[in-house]
């Protein structure tokens, strides 16, 4: 019988009336590569921070290493081995390598002295333990992601460690950097210490776990040992969400590829980024572009906006070539985006609505004398708060009192005021619930065959399934397939998405 | 392999200084001397030790303008206390009476900080107009040159002299409490984890919390020692200077912020060194003496100050740009 | 009875809209609890002579105020206000002087002091491009980049002065000073036209809504195509503009050039009326700034009418206004910071 590091029987945990987490069982054996797979709202991030201590669940029983706890607080999870790696890997850039991974442990141990022979001894021996070699001595925040990742690594392997859990890993990695993570993950098993990963991304667990872990509205679906070879994603991804999808079903946006197309690229570089990109997004289409990160689909996207403009190549909007080295160029050439993290970049959180439909478009809003008229604005936000359906009973309240898929319309509005000629999007329903989820897909099959363009930068091969007629693949910078999404299935598409260790 | 001596930032101001200095040799050859660098160094004494307090609070990543109104309240009232009670003793005691006030200032602040989560540089704002009304309205605004029986002399005492065409140098006592300061500051930010905290937090707040530090002991330590060496910087003045006042290094907390800066305490925090800091503030007096020997008038000096800032401030942002 | 009823929910109504939950409705109620502590303490206070020394005194740090202001609504901040106009009532000296002669009639030398404002607005306004230009391309810290260009005009100030006051100039300048139209300070009357361009610019242009967004979210902003760097660089040649219009009053009022004027107090009391009229990167009006300053002056006023038999008063106004704003600060921890921390 395997030894036993967690077990959690019949959890339950709930946030002022909703369910987080339903009647949850979850075991944990020593040297296990454990995958908790799950949407957004799924649970398992509570499930996360119930077992590292953060947060305190309702009911149920909890065992770790043969002891029971009636509350697990943060520093009783540290004592028993359970370590955590967020996704910011908790490291300070402007200290040195030795430094990061030493300071927890003398910290804990409450050392008031600092001894660097302490830390340099540390340092060599869990970088050793790892196999990676990383100069002591330069600064955390000179390194990449990947060499980040490990350093956070380092940082928690512990004398006691017995389970790392890592918070959606594969984020910030290419697939290179992927396939090295793998490599470290079978290290750390082969010390014995459980590995407890937390994703959405299927594509990316297929070689790296032991076990799989589903997780959908609360409640544990799938608990089973996998290997990667029988690993249907097709039968995964239907456990993760509750639905099948059957391409033949939708009623995709027929394009008109005889007309001039809507945008066309050619020979797009930027330096490390993208190479060579050309494609063509025709009339009446919803294009969907996906990939691994640093696959270059967000930097396309970025590209064509502006924002990282690119280094050569054409673009040409409606059969007109224009110049785009800068957002404002791309918004005059017709172009709107919009961006992943709708907090930070898509939104004015706590200015009122009507400020977050209009500041594209500010500049037309001005009357004969020059001057803004605050009345107007509050007229063009009501116009399209309702052509967007954003429910809000008025639109002089902030934009941060909406959930987050009227959010989501919100940022939606403010493009869609300025009448862009070719929307792009980047992962425009991530953090957004299932009902506003399917809204907004509408939302842009509707836009498509409206005879706008759109292009759906994402990585959820459910929703591009739904939404695109056509679905183009980058790996490394380039563009190394295309998809008629009648034509092609889940499974096809994570197939040319995977990692692989 | 630790990173090379000849790649860290305080080689960079040496060679700066070495370079400077030699410039202004070549004009005026009596320049590039030891005379010039022990007078710059006494000149500069105070202001080494206020940006030795200074540092931690910068390291942190902030921004404090009244360790000069402390240094104010740490010696003045003390003097006039001590004065009409007819003290005639030695120095130690106004040392004591004064770092305590300073400690206690700076417990005050750290306090007020963490409890409040003000922000530093409003808070010093507002400290800093208070103590030195304070000290003005209710102690007295008269500058005093009635010293103690125990100070009297202490101004002469000579470490080192040396002789020039241009007269006499010398590296003053009080240049052991650099070296004092110095190396304790140093042993402090270097060899204790409570001043590794100040690099961790000024480097990343969140990061520090999740860490374990003790966020409050952090504040409750910087600020009374930014207080502490305000004072000794402030007796060590009026040692040196002959006098008490009660508007003390009035107006002066821009250049030793500039001369920390200089010094290689990056704007943003998590970054400082002792070393460093006692270069950047050489380097300020060095722009002043190289006015004085090229015959500029030192009214210019706060614009050299200002724009040699600049410069570095420019440098530092575009630096830190670019590596990312 | 019932319409008792209604008219108490009404006034309960209004004033939950209007002071509870408006910046603007509180900083009235404390103008006028203040004017009245004084009324009361002191009756000589309340003349007519009184208010008109006040709103004089009041004009030269409330156009800078809402310099400040500005730069803080942006996102940034601006303490080189008050020696970016000082070193604009330099140039503004020097270019009089320079021009006005023994024999020089009236209406030329009016016409030389228009010409002075002149140079002083460029030199505000290259303060503020400089300003601008750091913050909004090189993007510094404003805090350092003000703070390092603050020395920089002191430090050509007196480089330039020789460390000396500059005086001597023709009385006509006076005027700018102190002079009355209809019986108000030409001062305030220039104040009140600041205050009042500058919220027809924030209400009702483009550059205002921009500067409002700039300040929320920097980078939504950008995102939205909002040209943030020349928003930012903008809003600083403003604050330089204001400054060169603050030093035109200052050097009709002194008669002279002096690098040191006003720079221990006006940082705090500007940031003290940031903070008590709640602007932050994004959010503020020029009204909350105005009365946020009126209610300060009469704060400063009364006291100095309360203190005037105290020897060195100016002192322990010094001490009571650091008190205050820490004060303040704390206050403005409980009202704002508290109830986020609490979610």
């Amino acid at each position: 019988m395997a030894e036993e590091i967690l077990r959690l029987e019949k959890i339950n945990k709930h946030f002022a009336g909703v369910v987080a987490l339903e009647d949850v069982d979850l075991t944990i054996n020593k040297g296990e590569i454990v995958c908790l797979l799950g949407e957004n709202g799924s649970g398992k991030s509570t499930m996360i921070k119930i077992i590292s201590g953060v947060y305190t669940f309702d009911s149920g029983t909890a065992v770790i290493n043969g002891k029971e706890f009636k509350h697990i607080t943060p520093l009783s999870s540290i004592h028993e081995g359970i370590e955590v790696i967020y996704q910011d890997f908790s490291l300070f850039s402007q200290l040195t390598v030795a430094e990061n991974i030493a300071i927890s442990e003398i910290v804990l141990e409450g050392d008031k002295r600092m001894d660097w022979k302490k830390v340099e001894r540390i340092a060599k021996e869990k970088l050793n333990k790892l196999g990676i070699d990383i100069p002591l001595y330069d600064q955390v925040g000179n390194f990449s992601a990947a060499d980040r990742q490990l350093i956070a690594i380092a940082k928690v392997l512990l004398e006691n460690t017995k389970l790392i859990i890592m918070d959606e890993p594969t984020t910030a990695l290419s697939r290179k950097e992927i396939e090295a993570l793998c490599k470290t993950i079978n290290d750390l098993k082969n010390m014995g210490i459980s590995i407890l990963f937390v994703s959405h991304k299927l594509n990316e667990v297929r070689d790296l776990a032991e076990r799989v872990v589903i997780f959908r509205n609360g409640k544990k679906v799938y608990d089973e040992k996998v290997t990667a070879k029988d690993f249907n994603f097709d039968e995964v991804g239907f456990l993760m969400t509750g639905k099948r999808i059957d391409t033949s079903k939708i009623e995709y946006c027929v394009p008109d590829t005889k007309a001039t197309p809507k945008m066309e690229v050619e020979n797009l570089n930027l330096a490390g980024k993208l190479h060579d990109v050309s494609f063509k997004l025709y009339q009446n289409e919803v294009l969907g572009i996906t990939g691994l990160l640093g696959g270059g689909q967000s930097d396309l996207a970025l590209a064509l906006f502006g924002a990282t403009p690119a280094n050569s190549g054409t673009i040409r909007i409606e059969g007109k070539e224009v110049k785009i080295k800068a957002i404002h160029q791309g918004v005059s050439a017709g172009i709107g985006y919009v961006p992943a993290d709708r907090i930070r970049v898509g939104l004015f959180m706590q200015h009122p609505i009507k400020d977050n439909i209009v500041p594209v478009i500010v500049n037309t809003l001005v009357n004969k004398l020059g001057f803004l008229v605050p009345g107007k604005i509050k007229q063009v936000a009501q116009k399209w708060v309702k052509e967007l359906a954003v429910k809000t009973p008025n639109v002089d309240l902030p934009a941060q009192s909406l959930s987050g898929g009227n959010q989501q319309r919100l940022v939606l509005a403010k493009w869609m005021a300025a009448d862009p000629t070719v929307l792009i999007m980047d992962g425009p329903t991530v953090g957004v619930d299932i009902g506003s989820k399917a809204e907004i897909h509408e939302l842009m099959r509707h836009l498509g065959k409206e005879g706008r363009g759109v292009i759906l930068v994402s990585d959820d091969i459910p929703e591009l399934l739904q939404v695109c007629n056509r679905i183009l693949v980058m790996r490394e910078g380039k563009i190394i397939a295309e998809h008629q999404s009648k034509e092609t299935t889940e499974e096809i598409l994570y197939n040319q998405l995977v990692a692989s260790c | 392999m630790k990173k090379s001596i000849f790649k860290t930032y305080e080689f960079f101001l040496v060679l700066l200084l070495v370079v400077i200095a030699g410039g202004i040799g070549l004009i005026n050859p009596t320049f590039f001397s030891v005379g010039t660098l022990f007078d710059v160094i006494r000149i500069q004494t105070i202001y080494i030790l206020l940006g030795f307090g200074l540092l931690p609070v910068v390291i942190l990543g902030g921004v404090d303008i009244s360790f000069v109104a402390i240094a104010a309240l740490a010696t003045f009232p003390v003097h006039t206390v001590l004065t009409n009670m007819g003290y005639e003793g030695g120095i130690w005691l106004y040392y004591v009476l004064g770092i305590i006030i300073g400690i206690a200032a700076g417990l005050l602040i750290g306090w007020l900080i963490s409890t409040f989560k003000l922000g530093i540089f409003d808070l010093s704002l507002g400290m800093n107009t208070m103590l030195y009304g304070f000290v003005l309205f209710f102690v007295g605004s008269v500058v005093s040159f009635d010293l103690p029986q125990g100070m009297i002399g202490w101004n002469q005492k000579w470490l080192i002299t040396v002789q020039s065409t241009v007269g006499q140098s010398g590296l003053h006592v009080s240049f052991i409490s650099i070296i004092v300061a110095g190396i304790a500051m140093h042993i402090f930010l270097q060899y204790t984890t409570l001043g590794r905290a100040i690099y961790a937090m000024g480097s990343d707040k969140s990061v520090a919390i999740r860490t374990g530090f003790n966020i409050k002991r952090v504040y409750l330590t910087v600020f009374p020692i930014m207080g502490a060496m305000a004072a000794i910087a402030g007796l060590t003045y009026s040692a040196l200077e002959l006098n008490f006042r009660p508007y003390l290094f009035l107006g002066k907390n821009m250049m030793v912020l500039a001369a920390v800066i200089m010094g290689g305490a990056s704007i943003r925090g998590g970054k400082g060194s002792v070393f460093g800091t006692f270069l950047g503030v050489v380097l300020v007096g060095v722009i002043n003496q190289a006015l004085v020997y090229l015959k500029i008038p030192t009214a210019w000096m706060d614009a050299f100050v200002g724009v040699t800032f600049i410069a570095f401030a420019v440098y530092q942002t575009l630096e830190t740009r670019t590596s990312k | 009875m019932e319409k008792k009823q209604s008219f108490l929910k009404k006034a309960e109504e209004f004033w939950d809209i209007n002071v509870a939950k408006s910046r603007t409705g509180q900083l009235i109620l404390v103008l006028i609890g203040i004017t009245i502590f004084f009324a009361v303490m002191e009756p000589k206070f309340f003349k007519v002579k009184t208010y008109l020394s006040m709103i004089l005194q009041m004009s030269e740090l409330g156009i800078l105020a809402i310099a400040v202001f500005l730069c803080i609504l942006v996102g940034g901040i601006n303490i080189s206000v008050m020696a970016n106009a000082n070193l604009a009532g330099l140039f503004m000296g020097y270019f009089i002087l320079s021009n006005v002669r023994p024999d020089s009639t009236p209406q030329q030398i009016e016409l030389v002091i228009l010409g002075g404002i002149g140079v002083a607005l460029l030199v505000g306004v290259l303060g503020g491009l400089l300003n601008g230009l750091m913050v909004g391309y090189a993007k510094l810290p404003p805090l350092l980049a003000t703070l390092g260009t603050g020395t920089l005009f002191t430090g050509l100030q007196k480089g330039l002065a020789g460390g000396e006051s500059v005086s001597g100039y023709p009385t006509q300048l006076e005027f700018l000073g102190g002079g009355k139209i209809l019986g108000i300070p030409l001062p305030f009357i220039m104040f009140t036209i600041v205050s009042i361009l500058i919220f027809i610019m924030l209400k009702f242009t483009r550059f205002g809504y921009k500067i409002y967004m700039t300040g929320a979210n920097q980078t939504t902003a950008k995102f939205s195509g909002i040209p943030t760097e020349r928003i930012t660089m903008y809003t600083y040649i403003v604050a330089g503009v204001l400054s060169a219009l603050t030093s035109t009053i200052v050097l009709g009022r002194t008669m002279s050039s002096n690098p040191d004027y006003g720079l221990a107090t006006y940082v705090l009391f500007t940031i003290f009326v940031a903070v008590i009229s709640g602007s932050r990167a994004g959010f503020g009006s020029v009204a909350n700034v105005f009365i946020a300053m009126f209610a300060l002056q009469t704060l400063q006023t009364g006291f100095n009418y309360m203190l005037q038999t105290v020897k060195g008063n100016t002192y322990f106004r010094d001490f009571i206004w650091g008190l205050l704003l820490i004060v303040f600060l704390i206050i403005n921890y409980f009202a704002n910071v508290k109830k986020i921390e609490d979610n």
